[in-house]
């Protein structure tokens, strides 16, 4: 059948100009990114952030009550 | 006198996902691959300017998912895959927002065009192929035109719509003989 043979004949027409069509590429793609980065910050960075100043106050308090600081293990680093 | 390679797709790719951001090897990418995505979405969407708007929507897609590229096909035939994946998903979703807009009296006004320009096509004995394409599911579609209008190999065509080469091939021929038959009984009418 050379009636889908002849899709192949249908001219694409011409890319569109680089210029305008990466404006429109990055009007779109920059709000999202804005979005992903303030999810990112709101469920990733920020309870973290959480975590460790409630662990270093939770410390602080048991320092301040039975004068040392919680055991952490082998960590050297402190 | 010292020579230039330009990176391959794949290493230039894998520079994308290094830089974290839509920079120097990002932006090349998008030049690289301007014309090829631009050929699958004017295929897929049918008009220039829907064609844009999916051609641009590819490449936030491919910004988002540049880290998802494993290797397992040619960087090209991923990102034909990522492209034919968008405009699918636009063309359901434009579908279905068109299917709620329009109201039953613009459906009796399509309906009568409809007719008028079937009768056209009988008798001038011309067979809309668009027409006939577009009766088909939107997958299909998306498969009979990458085969015939853009020349892909069954191998490269199974990669792209994650089949293997002979189901892609059983498809395609399945699919043909039903156009056919289709367009036999639309030119028998």
């Amino acid at each position: 059948m050379d009636m889908l043979e002849k899709l192949a004949n249908v001219p694409v027409p011409p890319v569109p100009e680089a210029k305008p069509f990466d404006a429109g590429m990055r009007r779109k793609l920059h709000p999202r990114l804005l979005a992903a980065h303030i999810v990112e910050f709101a469920f990733e960075a920020m309870p973290m952030a959480l975590l460790c100043m409630i662990e270093s106050m939770c410390a602080a308090i048991q320092f301040t009550i039975t004068g040392s600081w919680p055991d952490r293990g082998n960590d050297s680093s402190r | 006198m010292q020579e230039y390679v330009l990176p391959s797709d794949e290493e230039l790719a894998a520079q994308a996902v290094r830089e974290g951001s839509d920079g120097t090897a990002f932006t090349s990418l998008v030049e690289r691959f301007r014309t090829k995505v631009w050929r699958v979405c004017w295929r897929l969407m049918g008009n220039e300017h829907d064609a844009q708007d999916a051609a641009q929507e590819v490449f936030v897609r491919l910004f988002f998912e540049r880290g998802k590229f494993q290797g397992r096909s040619s960087y090209s035939t991923w990102l034909h895959a990522v492209a034919i994946r968008t405009c699918l998903t636009l063309r359901r979703t434009r579908t279905r927002r068109r299917r709620r807009e329009d109201s039953a009296e613009e459906d009796q006004i399509e309906n009568v065009s409809d007719g008028a320009s079937e009768k056209n096509a009988r008798s001038t004995g011309v067979i809309d192929t668009e027409k006939l394409l577009d009766d088909l599911d939107e997958e299909d579609r998306a498969l009979v035109l990458m085969r015939f209008a853009e020349n892909h190999d069954y191998e490269v065509l199974a990669e792209m719509f994650d089949m293997t080469a002979g189901a892609c091939r059983m498809r395609i021929s399945r699919l043909r003989e039903r156009l056919a038959a289709k367009a036999a009984k639309q030119f028998s009418e």
